[in-house]
C-alpha cells in the first residue's frame, strides 16, 4: 500500500479518535487513551457500539431504576439484534400490560412508549 | 404476529425500532432468569427456540463485556449490580437459588426442587442424606419426562452419583432405561 495513502488513513483514524474522546493527546505530544477509549478495548465492543452504550449507559446512570430487575435486565441486552425474531406485538403488549410500577419506569426510561405498542 | 413493523428509514427510526426490539429481548432474559423453561419463553413470544438459547450464551459474553466497561469507567456501584445479575444470567434462576446452583451439574430447576423440599443451602444438601436426596432427583426427572417426550435429559453426574451410593447402599437398585444416551431410575426400586 502506498505509504502516503496509508499515513493519511492512520492520521484522520487518530483524529476521529480524539474527535470522539477516545484519545486524548498531552501538552507534550504524546497520545493516551481516555477513560471511555480504554473501556471499550476492555469491553472488546465495536467504537461504534461502544459510543452508543456508553450514552445508554449515561441515561441510565442519571436515573437508574434500582427497585426491580427490568433495568438491569435491558442494559444486559446485547445491541445487535439476534437472528430474524421480530416482535410479537400483542406478547409485548401483554408484558407491558404486566409490568409493576418499577418496570414501567424502566421501560420509559430506555425510550419505549406505551402508546406506540398499544397501536401497533 | 399482529400488527406492521416499526418503520426503520432515517437513524432515528432505526435507533427507535432497536429500542424495542432490544426491549423485547428484555422481557425474554427477564424470564429466562426467573427460571421459565427456554421451550416456554420461546413460545410465549413467537420466537424460535433456538434463538432463545442463543440468547442466553450471548448475553452472558455481552454481559462479561459491559461489567469490564463498568470497570474501566470507574462506575463500581453499577458494575457490583451487573456482576450479582451476571451470576443469575448464569444461572438462569432467581437470587435464592445462587448459592445451590453452584453444586456441579445441577440446574435452576432441580436447584428449585431442592429449596422447595426444604434444604435451601449447600450445607442443607450436603448433610442430607441420600434417602432424602434422591426421591427430589426422581421428581425433577419425572416432571422432565412428562414435559418433553422427544427431547433426551440426561444428568449424567446425579445418576452416577447415586450408582455410586448404591454400591455403598445396596438398598437401592437402579434401573436403567434403554433410550439413547438417557439413563433414569425408575421410582419403584428407588423408593423400595
Amino acid at each position: 500500500m502506498d505509504r502516503g495513502l496509508l499515513a493519511n488513513m492512520v492520521g484522520e483514524t487518530v483524529q476521529d479518535l480524539c474527535t470522539c474522546e477516545l484519545l486524548t493527546i498531552d501538552h507534550d505530544g504524546t497520545y493516551k487513551a481516555t477513560l471511555l477509549g480504554q473501556a471499550i478495548v476492555a469491553s472488546s465492543l465495536s467504537v461504534e457500539d461502544g459510543i452508543f452504550v456508553h450514552a445508554e449507559f449515561q441515561r441510565a446512570l442519571q436515573s437508574f431504576v434500582m427497585d426491580g430487575e427490568m433495568h438491569v435486565f435491558y442494559l444486559f441486552t446485547p445491541i445487535q439484534p439476534l437472528g430474524l425474531g421480530g416482535i410479537n406485538w400483542p406478547a409485548f403488549r401483554t408484558e407491558m400490560d404486566r409490568l409493576d410500577d418499577s418496570g414501567l419506569r424502566a421501560l420509559t426510561l430506555a425510550g419505549v412508549k406505551p402508546f406506540v405498542v398499544n397501536r401497533m | 404476529m399482529g400488527g406492521l413493523p416499526l418503520p426503520e428509514n432515517t437513524p432515528k427510526e432505526i435507533e427507535t425500532a432497536r429500542i424495542y426490539r432490544r426491549f423485547y429481548t428484555a422481557f425474554q432474559l427477564r424470564d429466562l432468569c426467573n427460571e421459565i423453561p427456554i421451550h416456554v419463553v420461546a413460545c410465549k413470544y413467537d420466537i424460535p427456540r433456538g434463538l432463545v438459547q442463543n440468547l442466553a450464551q450471548t448475553c452472558e459474553g455481552f454481559a462479561a463485556g459491559m461489567i469490564k466497561f463498568c470497570e474501566r469507567m470507574q462506575w463500581g456501584m453499577l458494575q457490583i449490580v451487573l456482576e450479582h445479575m451476571r451470576d443469575r444470567l448464569k444461572a438462569g434462576a432467581r437470587a435464592d437459588l445462587l448459592e445451590l446452583a453452584k453444586i456441579p451439574f445441577i440446574k435452576s430447576r432441580t436447584a428449585r426442587l431442592f429449596w422447595e423440599n426444604g434444604m435451601k443451602s449447600l450445607r442443607a444438601v450436603a448433610a442430607a442424606e441420600v434417602k432424602d436426596i434422591v426421591p427430589i432427583l426422581v421428581l425433577v426427572w419425572s416432571v422432565v419426562k412428562v414435559e418433553s417426550k422427544t427431547l433426551l435429559i440426561t444428568l449424567p453426574g446425579t445418576a452416577e452419583e447415586v450408582e455410586d451410593q448404591r454400591r455403598r447402599r445396596s438398598s437401592i437398585s437402579p434401573k436403567t432405561c434403554g433410550e439413547g444416551r438417557n439413563h433414569c431410575i425408575s421410582g419403584q426400586s428407588v423408593m423400595g
